[in-house]
């Protein structure tokens, strides 16, 4: 994230800028050095020993994490962040991989990390941090050797009396987990940092200064939401925390904090450029560098940001294994392929055949790339490197395989053709899914139905439900298509409770498709409703 | 520039690799969609059914949304012929917080929908 010397460097330059702003709380320059300095000492004091320190993170954005990773960095130790949506198993998986003896989490992924079973490992320091909503505990003071799995909270941390500036005694190592397609994870190495190297190409390139803002809109986790965070931290400008799913308040905060460089994944982009508040921001944001990477970028999206935003969408290729590989700005990505880019500064990249020989032009293959940002090894495996020699004069150099195939064009472009493990495989979930798909079929012969539709619904607290709203024939026949209608549910479908609503229509789109949204908006409440009443009479007559 | 596409023979001869290569060129087609906000491609394997085509898209406008369908469908018929396709306008499309897929959680959310494009007609006209 970034290191106390650099936060007090920039701290004596603009000690009143802010650096970091996090819902309503505004930080400074100058608080957020004194906040990462007593961090960092309450940290030292508490750090376990017996082998080097190494940590892991599950919790949301939020400043308390910005300034805990300060901190861990401040002391040379890495902190890694985990997926808090994927499952307790490849939770457990990664943490067995990563081994940390540090964990910091917050109350609303906690359960997560019981579940994983690493809530209360012997030897490893629970840290928590205070999530959204959460009173503040009264600090406490730091107790030098806190009983085994008792956690510390980060009140107690940050009311640590002894400021910390130096990083402790232990070899440079950073660890990063990078879920495969299956949601495996697999921990990803590197023994030497290429911070300082990436930050001047990207300075040199983008004209990046301490007066750009960055708003931060993926999870801390991704390699991708600390990787840019820091370059302006590292800068002495502002990082702006966002909000994932809000996008009103994203574009409020595009506005209001005068943001001027952010990244976004396709699918928040999409959202964003759909929503009715981004229609404004061509003429009330500061917004001059937008970066997207994936494959779900579209050309509804590349058209759309230019639209919006004007000339600012940037589109980058990289992973947490290979760093930023590629880029391509705005003009040449409104008359490229949506996923095309061109090599950044001091990165190769080529297209292999199955023997790992260079291809040429035009011939689809599997991409490579030799970086000074790769990973140098899974877990105990070593980096899935092969030398390549691509007569350029610089002889045969090591290019880590990934796992994307490309095609580099006649001008130099990488252009991305998809992943190596193919397409995504969804399947039926057998018996109960046969009698599932029959079901509607049955329900519409019944000669009391007119049309009708079935919605699978997670309600909160309760689970999945049926949803089933039907239009009778006529009026004087709805209590008997009501009837029909839930004993064909209870029979085919037993396991799954059903709620059978009356409704006017069937909302259909242009092509046939029923609406489901705005059918669930019209039902939803009536089958809240019916759930609150089921389980009211389950209360009151006793069995 | 296109992804070359190896010509196709017939349904017994095409392996996974052809299928692999096809898949990704239909991929790379519906992201050059110019009024579907998002696309995903799946293949749902489904009971009686086995392997289908599943494009999921989310329409620019309303207007616009049986263009889309139509242009999807001639992209799968084209570029994918030996597997059925359904394409299916979808309110969203489920994606963790770092920009992958969802395909199982999609998958089920269009389950209906599914059903009801695969086996109406077939029980209307039997």
């Amino acid at each position: 994230m970034i290191k106390l010397q650099d936060a007090l460097r920039h701290a004596a330059e603009r000690p009143d800028h802010v650096a970091l702003v996090d819902g309503g709380r505004r930080i400074t320059w100058s608080e957020l050095a004194d906040e990462i300095a007593k961090v960092a000492g309450g940290l030292a004091a508490v750090l376990p020993g017996g082998r080097p320190a190494r940590a892991a993170f599950l919790c949301c954005n939020g400043w308390e994490l910005v300034v805990t990773m300060a901190a861990f960095e401040t002391l040379g130790v890495s902190i890694t962040g985990l997926d808090f949506e994927a499952t307790p198993e490849a939770t457990a998986e990664a943490l067995e991989q990563l081994r940390p003896t540090v964990v910091v989490s917050s109350k609303l992924h906690r359960p997560l990390l019981i579940a994983s079973g690493w809530a209360d490992r012997e030897g490893v320091l629970q840290v928590h941090l205070h999530g959204v909503g959460e009173e503040l505990a009264a600090p406490e003071p730091i107790v030098p050797d806190p009983q085994a799995g008792e956690p510390v909270h980060y009140s107690t941390l940050a009311a640590a009396q002894t400021a910390v500036t130096a990083p402790i005694s232990q070899p440079y190592e950073h660890f990063a987990v990078s879920y495969d397609a299956a949601g495996s994870p697999r921990l990803v190495i590197r023994r030497r940092s290429f911070e300082a190297r990436r930050l001047a190409e990207l300075v040199d390139e983008f004209a990046f200064d301490e007066d750009d803002t960055y708003l931060v809109t993926v999870p801390m986790y991704h390699a991708s939401g600390p990787g840019w965070a820091r370059v302006f931290f590292a800068l002495g400008g502002t990082v702006v925390l966002g909000p994932y799913h809000d996008l009103a308040e994203m574009c409020r905060l595009i506005t209001d904090e005068g943001v001027t460089t952010t990244l976004m994944v396709p699918p928040v982009l999409s959202r964003l450029l759909a929503h009715p508040a981004s229609a404004e921001l061509r003429r009330t944001s500061r917004l001059r560098f937008l970066l997207t990477g994936g494959q779900h970028l579209n050309r509804w999206i590349v058209n759309e940001a230019w639209d919006r935003f004007g000339p600012v969408l940037h589109h980058y290729y990289g992973s947490t294994e290979t760093g930023l590989v590629t880029l391509l700005g705005p003009d040449e990505l409104a008359l490229s392929p949506c996923r095309s880019g061109r090599a950044m500064p001091g990165i190769g990249i080529a297209v292999l055949d199955a023997e790992h020989r260079p291809l040429p032009p035009g011939v689809r293959g599997r991409v490579a790339v030799a970086s000074y940002q790769l990973m140098d090894a899974y877990g105990d495996a070593p980096a899935p490197s092969v030398l390549v020699d691509l007569s350029d004069g610089q002889g045969p150099r090591p290019f880590l395989l990934t796992g994307d195939d490309g095609v580099i064009d006649y001008e130099g472009r990488l252009e991305l053709t998809g992943r190596t493990s193919g397409a995504v495989r969804a399947r039926a979930d057998g018996d109960r899914d046969s009698a599932f798909f029959g079901l509607e079929t049955e329900l519409l012969d019944q000669p009391a139905v007119r049309d009708l539709a079935v919605l699978r619904v997670t309600v909160p607290d309760h689970g999945p439900v049926l949803a089933v709203p039907f239009v009778p024939v006529a009026r004087d026949l709805e209590a008997s298509a009501y009837r029909a209608v839930s004993a064909v549910c209870a029979r085919r479908v037993p396991w799954i409770s059903a709620h059978v609503i009356a409704v006017d229509a069937i909302p259909y789109s242009p092509t046939g498709t029923i609406r489901t949204g705005e059918l669930l908006t019209e039902i939803m409440p009536l089958v809240n409703l019916y759930i609150h009443l089921d389980k009211q009479s389950a209360t009151e007559i006793p069995a | 520039m296109t992804t070359p596409v190896p010509p196709h023979t017939s349904d017994d001869e095409l392996d996974e690799a052809d299928l692999g290569t096809r898949l990704l060129s239909l991929e790379r087609a519906l992201t050059e969609l110019p009024a579907a906000r998002q696309t995903a491609l799946l293949i749902g394997e489904l009971p009686d059914y086995g392997d289908v085509l599943l494009v999921a898209f989310v329409p620019a406008d309303a207007e616009r949304e049986e263009s889309t369908q139509r242009a999807a469908r001639a992209a799968c018929a084209r570029l994918v012929p030996a597997l059925p396709a359904l394409v299916i306008p979808v309110d969203d499309i489920p994606y963790t917080l770092d920009g992958e897929l969802r395909g199982q959680q999609l998958f089920d959310e269009m389950l209906p929908q599914i059903a009801r494009d695969l086996l109406l007609p077939k029980e209307m006209s039997a």
